[in-house]
């Protein structure tokens, strides 16, 4: 008589060398390999990467005499680190343990506030706030004052919004590149068994 | 993780993470780096447990949404795929040493993952209403689901899988 697949499973088990666990070691130091953690990581050391670079900001700019874009420099990336680690924060109240539907859809909304904040982040914040720090460069320099004595208050206008434009446009078009580069096969991935569980739903 | 939460609480369960492992690893290597992340993240969310379930259906949620979730390492050099080909190969061929639950095995291979996850919790003799609570669907959904999967598994079988 034909076997099913539960006669198979059971019988396949019984008595079984199969079960045999692999030998796992010094696993409290282990580092996870699930993507989540990953990220974690990675947006972690990237956060704490702020801090040497504001230090180093400040002591360059310190060389020049640049006082005030130092404060300004400091402020703006001490202001980005707690930014971030506020919304690292987020990451950690996705549970492994909820559902597997509520589990991989938090995990991806999550994924989605991350990549439209840090989008809206080098969109709109980053360009404006690039702009100050140019005029704290250059405003006690003979460029500027050439500038500003011979190019009408509209013309400096545009070449401002042409600059905050440009790196608007360099700096999504980066991001987006990258995150696509990096992480987009398993985006692919995700979606496809969200989009399998929906389908259950339905 | 200390060694007596390994013994006390993984070790009895150990039987299900191996097999929800298998059905998602192709190779003994991935299979271990899969069975050490589901302990990890076992031990990583004990204290999450609020005793609502059996602590073996924690179990199979955490090792269920590892499997699913794994970050795979995709880029080896040229001669670490020759080898690594070469075991897989090797171990595959003794997987197990049941040839009926071999084959069940390829042929669970071929589902989709969630297909795979909802064959593995009805095999392991979970009731409808338990997977659809881990999965989280209804059960009316799990049973249509799990008659479909049999069919599947019923023809990829028949024809020794392809």
């Amino acid at each position: 008589m034909e076997k099913s697949i539960e006669d198979i499973w059971t019988k396949g088990f019984t008595g079984s060398k199969e079960l045999v666990t692999p030998k796992i070691s010094n696993l409290y130091n282990q580092k996870s390999k699930l993507l989540l953690e990953k990220i974690k990581k990675t947006y972690r050391a990237d956060n704490n990467s702020i801090l040497p670079l504001a230090l180093l900001f400040g002591i360059g700019f310190s060389i020049y005499g640049k006082y005030l874009l130092v404060i300004y420099g400091v402020f703006l990336l001490i202001s980005l680190y707690f930014f971030n680690r506020n919304l690292l924060k987020s990451l950690e109240n996705v549970q492994v343990t909820n559902n597997t539907y509520e589990y991989l859809t938090s995990y991806r909304k999550k994924v989605n506030e991350i990549m439209a904040t840090t989008t809206r982040l080098l969109g709109f914040l980053f360009p404006l706030a690039i702009i100050p720090a140019v005029w704290l460069f250059f405003r006690d320099t003979d460029v500027y004052m050439t500038l500003i004595n011979k190019v009408t208050t509209l013309k400096l206008g545009l070449v401002i919004s042409g600059i905050a434009l440009l790196f608007s446009i360099l700096s999504i078009s980066v991001y987006k590149i990258t995150t696509k580069i990096l992480y987009g096969n398993y985006l692919n991935k995700l979606d496809a068994i969200i989009d399998d569980l929906e389908d259950l739903n339905n | 993780m200390s060694n007596d939460f390994y013994i006390t609480s993984i070790l009895p369960h150990a039987g299900i993470i191996i097999k929800i492992c298998r059905a998602y690893t192709d190779s003994q290597e991935d299979f271990e780096d899969f069975y050490q992340e589901a302990c990890l993240q076992v031990w990583k969310s004990k204290d999450a447990f609020q005793e609502k379930s059996k602590w073996s259906t924690w179990v199979y949620r955490v090792t269920l949404n590892v499997c699913l979730t794994l970050a795979k390492k995709n880029k080896r050099r040229g001669y670490n795929v020759e080898i690594t080909n070469q075991r897989e190969n090797a171990e595959n061929n003794s997987a197990f040493e049941d040839e009926d639950l071999n084959l069940l095995y390829a042929a669970i291979k071929k589902l989709s993952e969630i297909d795979r996850t909802i064959i593995l919790l009805h095999l392991e003799e979970n009731p409808n209403k338990e997977i659809a609570v881990i999965i989280g669907t209804s059960a009316n959904n799990i049973a249509v689901r799990i008659n479909r999967i049999k069919k599947q598994l019923k023809i990829l079988l028949d024809g020794k899988i392809n």
